[in-house]
């Protein structure tokens, strides 16, 4: 170790961090991070990825017009329109509410506040993506979060969440983590996971869906397309 | 764009300025400033030292990013999430057979519904499960069109309105994301604390499976109220059937659903949800499917 690096570590001998330091220097990294999103926000002429397993693509922006095609897992997409514009609710992070109290907080503390615009809470739940052709934006996601979306990450995510002790970067600890989640019974009521079953249940309810079915039993109902 | 630089700029410099500070408020304080001798040159624990207080400093910055960053999730996430919960539900309670007419019938409800809401796309097909529980009276859904429905519901409700009511309700659970607000909220108060050696994975799932199985707060509930309604409203449900399965929801003191609820949800359900009116002959249409399907 060189005698410069000797010295700097004196320095920081017994030496602690004030709370303003690590408070600053999360605001630092913390402002490159990306928002929680509820929904995504798409941006019209973007390029979006589909990020379910088939995405149905409809002739009008509703689920009950005919469907006229199938998009796979990963097709990109380009925003065209942007429909059906909905107001996030108070409890999400990005809506009105959310926003004019951070800005009033932010006023408060003689920060300079950007205005909020309608853009900011608003998001759509349709997407026009070529002629005539529409999706639901709830399987649209930008290219960032597509790369996330591999079942290892998202079971290293889900377990973040749940445990709330991240890491981007798996250890082999962590791996060991999610074996545990698989695998180890709880002492909650019902703790114990089942995975194979749920799995096995799964499989028989995909891909049975009479699309035929649904149409009468809307019609018989005076529901949807026949209210 | 500009702006957003100069506030990074600033946090900045006001974070070197912060260090800058600590150091010398340090030295200031520190008695054994400045000594140096041979014995320190060769001291490498000093490293170790630093390292401990910068690794700790930077996984606690490390831990906030991350809190942002693992809540924004896509499908997969979100039915990776759901699929946790669902394999620890079914160990919990018995399961009516995947054959059962029963379940057809909730499956055209229950989709239905999910395609009225803004998640009506998910990673997979809605996977829906029927309880065998008649003495419970419960409905609750989980991330990425998970919805679980108690035989005790489905005898407890009278007609189909009211079942799409309740599933709608469930569905604008998973629509609004608020199992993961209410882990996002819990977690912002977290943040600075280690998380502590002895809580289990399986216990943690547990917390959050209670959310959904038990309710969440009263905002996020009357939130779900509203947003429920609106979904079978544009569907052609009665929503007059929705305040009436509360208001015998309310009575009924063996419901188990019924954790957090808001004050007079039916007077807020009229006055909040401009939900639609049906004529009494389409109820009563669909009220006998329902009660050939599921009596």
């Amino acid at each position: 170790m060189s005698i410069c690096k000797k010295i700097a570590f004196q320095n920081f001998k017994g030496f602690s961090f004030s709370d303003a330091s690590i408070t600053l220097l999360m605001c630092f990294s913390l402002s490159f991070c990306p928002p929680a999103l509820g929904f995504e926000k798409l941006e019209l002429g973007e390029t979006v990825r589909v990020a379910c397993l088939k995405l149905n693509v409809y002739s009008m922006p509703t689920a009950f017009s005919e469907i006229t095609s199938k998009k796979k897992f990963g097709s990109s997409l380009k925003i065209m329109e942007l429909l059906s514009i909905f107001e996030l609710p108070n409890s999400d992070y990005s809506s009105r509410k959310k926003l004019e109290q951070a800005a009033f907080r932010a006023k408060k503390r003689g920060k300079s506040v950007n205005p909020i615009t309608k853009k900011d809470y608003t998001r759509a739940n349709w997407v026009l993506v070529g002629t005539g052709e529409y999706v639901q934006a709830s399987c649209l996601v930008n290219e960032n979060l597509f790369e996330e979306q591999t079942e290892e990450l998202a079971e290293a995510k889900v377990i973040a969440v749940i445990t709330q002790k991240a890491k981007r970067n798996f250890s082999e600890e962590e791996e060991g983590d999610l074996r545990a989640m698989k695998g180890v019974a709880g002492k909650a009521l019902g703790g114990k996971a089942d995975f194979e079953l749920i799995d096995e249940i799964i499989a028989k309810t995909q891909g049975k869906i009479d699309l035929q079915y649904l149409k009468q039993f809307r019609k018989e109902g005076n529901l949807g397309e026949f209210k | 764009m500009n702006k957003q630089l100069v506030r990074h700029f600033v946090i900045f410099c006001l974070f070197i300025f912060s260090i800058v500070s600590d150091v010398i408020a340090h030295e200031t304080n520190d008695p054994l400033k400045n000594f140096k001798d041979d014995a320190f040159l060769k001291d490498d624990s000093l490293e170790d030292d630093f390292e401990k207080k910068m690794d700790s400093m930077f996984e606690t910055v490390k831990k906030a990013q991350d809190s942002v960053a693992n809540t924004r999730m896509g499908p997969l996430d979100r039915y990776i999430l759901g699929r946790s919960l669902a394999a620890r539900v079914i160990t919990a309670y018995k399961l009516v057979d995947h054959k059962d007419d029963r379940l057809k019938y909730l499956n055209a409800v229950a989709r239905n519904i999910i395609m009225a809401s803004r998640r009506g796309a998910n990673y997979i097909e809605p996977v829906i499960l029927l309880l065998d529980e008649p003495k419970i009276i419960n409905a609750f859904a989980a991330p990425g069109g998970f919805i679980f429905i108690t035989t005790g519901m489905l005898n407890f409700l009278r007609n189909e309105d009211e079942l799409a009511f309740v599933l709608a309700h469930e569905v604008a659970h998973i629509e609004l994301d608020h199992g993961l607000n209410a882990i996002k909220q819990n977690e912002g108060a977290k943040i600075f604390t280690e998380a502590t050696t002895d809580e289990s994975i399986e216990g943690l799932f547990s917390e959050f499976r209670k959310f959904a199985e038990n309710g969440y707060s009263q905002e996020l509930e009357a939130e779900a109220d509203i947003r429920g309604t609106q979904i079978i409203s544009s569907l052609g449900y009665d929503y007059n059937q929705g305040i009436e399965v509360i208001r015998r929801l309310e009575e009924t003191t063996s419901q188990t659903h019924g954790i957090g609820y808001p004050k007079n949800r039916p007077g807020r359900l009229k006055s909040g949800a401009g939900g639609t009116t049906v004529n009494k002959e389409t109820v009563t249409l669909r009220q006998q499917r329902y009660a050939k399907m599921l009596k």
